[in-house]
């Protein structure tokens, strides 16, 4: 037994001197989550727009003038008029301007005689997260502006009829009408009174969706932390657990493991070596996502099954790798092969509602999917989630095992 | 329980019984059985790819499947028994990355022994191999020679009553193989068996007291080399370089020695070298260069060592 224990020991010591020892793998494990998620950080705590735009007011008034002037989160930039289009058009492709607006001529006539007026918005439809961005924000910082004209027609609309209905109560309190006149007039003064209730916004609006978030805001922030660490869990986990095992390979140690022992006791103390550094890792993306305000549940059982989980399975698929591939070159390619799909179809870049249904299928069966899903229970709700993953640990460690043993 | 002991200990350390491996439809050994004697230091030979570096492996549990027949360490399963051996690969087999103090900590601790234990049994294997080097010293420091020795050292820290070595004298000068067969030789004087492969059949034959001969992935040999010539009918080298020798009296030559079973072991532009059992076979070829008239630039004839031995297995 105490064999067991040295031996036991003695594979976790090495890995923790070869890890001290090798720097660059030191720098991945430690650097690397600290700067995606930071990274990660500012992308979801955006500190406020700063997008250039390019206007072509063409029709220069104090009207279209006002449309472009307080535009939230944007930094107008007006252009002269000669060519204004084209140069437009060429500050964007050089990407001095980040976005261009043309106010055709008329802008303001259209709005006062209650006609629509349109506004064309230029962009680089190649930037896809951009365009994105760009087709609700433009819409969203014009909303002022649109409500601005709305109340301004609806009291112009509201006084103007007001004014037709005091005209027709004056003919009632001073005119004797026939009956079927009075009637007709009535009718008139009825249709009016609709006209003056009348909410024009409902016109350009008819229905208004108001979104309505189920959780608190700042829960979007502190959410972020639930897709990265089990990301850069499986990103970085996956690299070092199978170039540690072409590592042991090349040098022969896992020979001498074999000579000595079953790989039993190898692999479960490299498994218990790679669970504590996604223990690291975790803590330190963390403490990270607390410096920036982030509050979460810490209930201590399910964050230790959580780091168990995602510990547990990224160090045994990392294994497999190692065990299949030749080098490291290979295991790393083999390791970027498997973890960029899995984020692709995590849920982070796209919905996972909106992929097709095979990958909908596969993303649900792929560890990751799950490992967010735990993530999400244990740290936001503070609840606990399925041990399901065991069985998938089980059966992985039986084929790192007779991996090993197939040599 | 001192009844269990003593049964167990007169176990022989290694029994093999119709070992066979195979991989990708190619046999690559059969019915291999063999055993090894308490204090008794064993060499396989063969060709390359003759299986000897697979048997070893399966005897030392490096290769774990696909492989038929049985392997008893002391007369108990080899997994059981994987902790009375100690194996050299054939391949540096180091952590380039730590000294060679942390080598021989981690080697003791997956050997499973303590670190102290193991820097005190390194220390001593160290002064028996001579390696006297700094252990603050990273292995990619080392020479070759002690790099190999380095190599044997880590394998052996938990006093192994079995040791097995894939070609240990690869990379060896010649003083460093006398330093490695003297030490192989004190350890089988303390009661260790031994079973080795080589490549330098002369050498191993002055050290080993049984000499295995795989062929094809079987065991073609099992004895000391005395029985292996008798067996080989082959007790004689009778080496010629003649002035001239034509193409055609060549050809007569081999025709001569095909019919009278004599094997040609090497040939040479005017040189040829014959494998022989006795005298009168000599005879006979001196007869035969006479009739062609074949004049002699250089002429031996002397007993066969087990490079040239092996050349007729």
């Amino acid at each position: 037994m105490r064999s067991v224990v040295r031996r036991f020991y003695g594979y976790l010591k090495k890995d923790s001197m070869l890890l001290y020892k090798r720097k660059k793998y030191l720098a991945v494990f430690i650097l690397l989550p600290l700067v995606i998620a930071a990274l990660f950080l500012f992308a979801l705590n955006p500190s406020g727009y700063n997008i250039s735009v390019g206007v072509c007011d063409f029709d220069n008034t104090e009207v279209s003038r006002g449309a472009f002037s307080d535009l939230n989160g944007f930094d107008p930039v007006p252009l002269a008029c000669e060519n204004c289009i084209k140069n437009l058009i060429n500050e964007i492709k050089a990407g001095r301007l980040d976005l261009g607006i043309e106010i055709e001529k008329g802008f303001a006539d259209n709005i006062e005689n209650l006609k629509q007026s349109k506004l064309n918005v230029y962009y680089d439809n190649t930037d896809i997260a951009f365009t994105n961005l760009i087709a609700w924000k433009v819409d969203q910082s014009l909303n002022p502006f649109k409500r601005q004209i709305l109340d301004s027609l609806n009291s112009e609309v509201g006084s103007g009829v007001s004014s037709a209905r005091g005209g027709i109560d004056l003919v009632f309190d001073f005119v004797d009408l026939p009956s079927e006149v009075g009637d007709r007039v009535s009718d008139v003064d009825s249709d009016l009174k609709k006209v003056e209730e009348l909410d024009t916004e409902f016109l350009v609006n008819p229905i208004w969706t108001d979104k309505r978030p189920i959780y608190e805001a700042g829960l979007k922030k502190d959410a972020g932390i639930v897709y990265i660490f089990p990301i850069l869990a499986i990103f970085i986990i996956l690299m070092l657990a199978s170039t540690s095992i072409i590592y042991d390979k090349n040098t022969n140690f896992l020979t001498r493991v074999k000579a000595s022992a079953s790989p039993v006791s190898y692999l479960l103390a490299k498994t218990l070596f790679f669970t504590l550094l996604v223990l690291i890792q975790f803590f330190v993306i963390l403490l990270l996502f607390m410096a920036f305000g982030g509050r979460y549940a810490m209930p201590v059982g399910s964050l230790i099954h959580l780091i168990l989980f995602v510990g547990i399975i990224n160090a045994l698929i990392g294994f497999v790798i190692g065990l299949i591939a030749n080098n490291e070159g290979i295991a790393v390619l083999f390791s970027l092969m498997i973890s960029f799909p899995l984020m692709m179809m995590s849920g982070i870049f796209f919905p996972t509602q909106a992929l097709p249904g095979i990958v909908r299928w596969v993303s649900g069966v792929l560890p990751l999917s799950y490992q967010i899903s735990a993530s999400k229970a244990v740290l936001l709700f503070g609840q606990g989630f399925s041990n399901a993953w065991i069985w998938f640990a089980v059966v992985l460690f039986g084929i790192v095992w007779w991996l090993v043993r197939r040599g | 329980m001192k009844f269990l002991k003593r049964w167990f200990g007169k176990r022989k350390p290694l029994t093999t019984a119709e070992v066979g491996f195979s991989y990708s439809n190619h046999e690559v050994l059969r019915d291999v059985s063999l055993s090894l004697r308490g204090g008794e230091m064993v060499a396989i030979i063969g060709k390359s790819g003759s299986g000897k570096s697979t048997f070893l492996k399966l005897v030392a549990g490096i290769i774990s499947t696909k492989y038929t027949g049985k392997i008893k360490i002391f007369g108990r399963s080899k997994l059981l028994g994987k902790s009375k051996m100690g194996f050299v690969p054939q391949e540096l087999s180091f952590i380039p990355d730590l000294s060679i103090k942390d080598n021989i900590k981690i080697s003791g601790l997956n050997s499973g022994i303590s670190e102290e234990v193991a820097m005190k049994r390194a220390v001593s294997l160290m002064k028996m191999l001579r390696l006297d080097e700094d252990i603050e010293k990273k292995p990619s420091e080392l020479s070759g020679g002690q790099k190999v020795r380095l190599n044997i050292i880590l394998s052996f820290l938990h006093d192994p009553k079995i040791l097995i070595l894939d070609e240990p004298f690869v990379g060896l000068d010649f003083l460093n193989r006398r330093l490695l067969w003297h030490f192989l030789e004190s350890m089988r004087k303390k009661g260790k068996s031994i079973i080795l492969t080589s490549h330098l059949l002369s050498e191993t034959q002055e050290h080993v007291s049984r000499l295995i001969i795989l062929k094809d992935g079987q065991v073609f040999f099992s004895g000391n080399l005395e029985r292996l010539k008798t067996k080989l009918k082959m007790n004689y080298i009778y080496e010629t370089r003649f002035t001239y020798l034509s193409r055609e009296n060549l050809t007569k030559i081999r025709k001569h020695c095909a019919y009278k079973d004599f094997k040609i072991l090497d040939s040479y532009e005017r040189y040829l070298m014959f494998g022989l059992n006795n005298l009168r076979e000599k005879n006979s070829l001196v007869k035969l260069f006479e009739r062609l008239k074949l004049k002699f630039q250089e002429v031996g004839f002397r007993e066969p060592n087990l490079d040239e031995v092996f050349l007729k297995a």
